[in-house]
């Protein structure tokens, strides 16, 4: 085999590198597919001996566990002289099935074709690749985010859920810090919380708010582990899933409910409106408005909010520039028509240039920024009363379907209060009307009233002065006469003293003179009572009551205050001329000499009560003559009395005397 | 009529008479000309002048220095009342006497008040002069 020297040293370093090598090395004819040689390697890594198989070929043995794999790899030595890397099955002694690398290459040995192959078992490798495409593909197909980070944050794992979620691809993401691939709200306090807790229990599981790809906001249910990597360092797992579609439900059940809260508390239509808006924004728009159906088929804007009150202004006065058409097929008035909601997820350059009437329109639509709108109806019991328009503009958020139904379940909710709030208003607007008429009605009562109560002291007040007028006449003309007949009369006597018959005569004149000017004086004193002047109306009632003694035989007892006063004259003379009538019937009717007058005050009314122990009457025997007063010949004065609130009440039964009660408001005694 | 010539008067038996001033308040002319014919009757008695209102009476008095002013209550403006207690003021030794046709006790109550020396209605006129003597020897 070896020719020479060189050849023999070549030899032996070949043999023991042939045999040392790591590889596992085997010689085998090329015509017979013997094996003449193998190393130590090949006899460890089969378990053959090298009695087992020197001289017999690799399919006596049993070697090929894919006979195809032999075809395939002689087939292409045979056309190119080599076997470059292809992977193969062999069976170990053992019946073990491994695989191994094998390259193989025709050579001559001392003269004889030969193939000397060289393998290397990578089963152990390939096993290792397989887990790892397996963990790979796993990783990938989890919807989570999973990240894996060395001690310094770098990325070391980057799974398809966290591509979706932050738009970095995993070759993108590996190897660079993972706070330049993740923009989220995790404060300093929160990044602290977690260093400790990863220190201390190696885990550490919070809510974060990130930012996604497209730029909208999620919220992440993170988990976080601190995993061994190696040679005693660690590194970090985390684990996020996307809850925000959860925490949007739970946000909008819950802000259902404040806002339920809120609308209802209100009855007033505008403030209700103004709140549905400005509850919204910014949270669930950056824009919202309510428009309102009014009765003329017009389309009222209510209310606008965003949370920049310069920029609820500048759409105030757009509103104006722009009117709702309320023709447009389009928008808030096919809402309002149709009662169907209208979304659009995305709204694009197009749609604008579709919307606007003009250029000028077009140009303040596209300074808005739209990027997602939704018009939903405001509806009660079946009515459409307006819409509510949802837009998103600065933030990243698109609406989609389930905004869609939270926004109509949250204008179903207005609209009721809306309706709830207008009942009320309508409800309150007629109770205002009818307040309104109800003191008007009463205004004119105290007005009439007055101007009744007026009318009726003007008219005591005038009869009081007629009557004095008659008094003054009678006491400055017909008694003087009188008095002066009655002095002439003397004269005449002096001249007659002889006759005496005609001084009889005279006397008898003389006489009938007298009780003529006692007439005239008592009646100058009953038409106009001397002291009824003054406001003490005790006075006068003291005076009337010697009157009555002194004309009338009737001892009259008087109970009064004397501070009592009634600055009213026409009141005053009216109570004055009421208790004269009643003592008059006293004298009349009672058949007795004694009367008392009482006068008291309570905190409402002057209360007159003229009281004799006289016969009394049956005061049914009155009823006929009611309705023109109290049947006691008062019917005037009564009347006169309930016009300033005063009142007249009779008690009497036959034997046992007479009690007339006469009731006067305080208020009247002092009336202007 | 002066004091004097008053003065001369003489009785019927010669002897002379002590005559007694009188001045008249009274608005109402006719019963002022009758009243003055009652007292101008009577031989002591001097009707020395007459007024219609408290106003003229006022006036004339400041002249005149009657024994005793009689004096209606009814007049016009000031009323007799009023009279009577201005002159109860200014003049307390004049004598007034109330001659009227009220025949009321508030009336003669206040009259006494205001100071008259008496009160008379004109009912009957021989009333009058005794109350016209009565007054004067008050």
């Amino acid at each position: 085999m070896f020719s020479d020297r060189e050849d023999l040293r070549s030899a032996a370093t070949f043999t023991k590198v042939f045999d040392r090598a790591p590889l596992f090395l085997a010689i085998s004819s090329l015509e017979t597919g013997a094996f003449i040689a193998v190393n130590d390697t090949f006899v460890n890594a089969t378990g053959y001996s090298r009695d087992e198989v020197i001289g017999r070929t690799a399919g006596e043995i049993g070697l090929w566990a894919d006979p195809l794999e032999k075809q395939a790899g002689l087939s292409q030595l045979r056309r190119h002289g080599v076997l470059d890397e292809s992977e193969v099955h062999l069976r170990l002694a053992s019946g073990e099935v491994r695989t191994f690398l094998l390259s193989a290459e025709i050579t001559d040995l001392d003269g004889e074709a030969c193939i000397l192959n060289a393998a290397v078992d990578i089963t152990e490798r390939k096993r290792a690749e397989s887990d790892r495409a397996f963990r790979a593909s796993l990783l990938d197909n989890l919807h989570e985010s999973v990240i894996a980070t060395d001690a310094d944050r770098r990325v070391t794992a980057w799974n398809l859920g966290a591509e979706r979620l932050f738009g970095h691809s995993e070759s993108e993401a590996l190897g660079r810090p993972v706070g330049e691939l993740v923009t989220s709200n995790f404060t300093d306090v929160q990044r602290q919380e977690s260093a400790a807790s990863l220190a201390e229990t190696g885990f550490y599981r919070t809510e974060v708010e990130v930012t996604d790809a497209s730029g909208e906001k999620r919220i992440l249910d993170s988990v976080n582990v601190v995993v061994p990597v190696r040679e005693g360092r660690s590194g970090y797992l985390s684990i996020a899933r996307d809850v925000t579609e959860r925490k949007r439900a739970e946000a909008r059940l819950r802000f259902l409910s404040d806002a339920s809260e809120i609308l209802f508390a209100s009855l007033d239509v505008e403030a209700t409106l103004e709140q549905l808006a400005q509850l919204v924004v910014p949270e669930w728009a950056d824009w919202c408005a309510v428009s309102l159906l009014e009765p003329d088929g017009s389309i009222r804007p209510a209310a606008v909010a965003h949370k920049d009150p310069e920029k609820v202004r500048w759409a105030r006065k757009l509103r104006e520039r722009f009117p709702v058409d309320p023709d447009s097929s389009l928008g808030t008035p096919q809402v309002i028509r149709s009662g169907e909601s209208e979304i659009y997820t995305d709204i694009s350059d197009e749609m604008l240039m579709a919307a606007a009437r003009s250029e000028e329109e077009l140009e303040v639509l596209r300074q808005v920024t739209y990027r997602s709108v939704m018009i939903v109806p405001l509806k009660s019991r079946g009515r459409t009363l307006g819409a509510l328009t949802w837009v998103r503009a600065e933030t990243a958020e698109r609406y989609d379907a389930a905004a869609l139904r939270f926004a109509e379940e949250l204008a179903s909710r207005a609209g009721t209060a809306l309706d709830n709030a207008r009942l009320f208003e309508e409800a309150s607007a007629a109770q205002r009307e009818l307040a309104a008429l109800n003191s008007t009605l009463e205004r004119r009562v105290v007005v009439r009233t007055r101007q009744v109560r007026e009318l009726a002291g003007d008219l005591t007040l005038a009869e009081a002065r007629e009557r004095a007028r008659l008094a003054q006449v009678l006491h400055d003309e017909l008694q003087q006469q009188l008095y002066v007949v009655q002095f002439s009369l003397r004269d005449v006597r002096k001249t007659i003293a002889d006759n005496a018959e005609a001084v009889a005569a005279l006397e008898a004149s003389s006489a009938l003179l007298r009780d003529a000017l006692l007439t005239s004086r008592t009646t100058t004193a009953n038409l106009s009572p001397p002291v009824l002047r003054g406001e003490g109306l005790v006075e006068a009632l003291r005076w009337l009551g010697s009157d009555m003694e002194g004309n009338y035989g009737l001892e009259v007892s008087l109970d009064a205050s004397e501070q009592l006063t009634v600055p009213n004259e026409a009141v005053r003379v009216l109570l004055f001329n009421l208790v004269r009538e009643v003592l008059f019937n006293v004298v009349k009717h009672a058949a007795i000499s004694a009367a008392t007058v009482v006068l008291t005050e309570n905190d409402d009314d002057l209360v007159i009560r003229v009281h004799d122990a006289g016969k009394g009457f049956d005061p049914a025997l009155l009823d006929d003559d009611r309705e023109h007063g109290t049947g006691l010949g008062l019917s005037g004065v009564h009347k006169r009395l309930q016009l300033f609130g005063g009142g007249l009440a009779v008690e009497s039964e036959p034997g046992k005397g007479t009690l007339v009660t006469i009731t006067m408001p305080r208020a009247s005694l002092t009336l202007d | 009529m002066s004091n004097a010539l008053r003065a001369r008067r003489v009785g019927s038996g010669g002897a002379p008479i002590e005559i007694h001033t009188l001045f008249l308040v009274e608005d109402h002319p006719t019963m002022r000309r009758v009243l003055r014919q009652l007292l101008d009757g009577e031989t002591d008695l001097d009707v020395i002048g007459e007024a219609d209102s408290a106003e003229d009476a006022l006036e004339q008095l400041a002249a005149l220095t009657p024994d005793l002013l009689l004096v209606d209550l009814s007049l016009p403006g000031l009323s007799g009342m009023d009279l009577v207690r201005l002159l109860k003021q200014q003049r307390p030794g004049l004598r007034c006497l109330v001659v009227t046709g009220h025949t009321d006790g508030l009336y003669r109550a206040a009259a006494e008040a205001a100071g008259a020396t008496g009160y008379v209605t004109k009912d009957d006129p021989d009333e009058v002069l005794a109350a016209v003597r009565a007054a004067l020897q008050a």
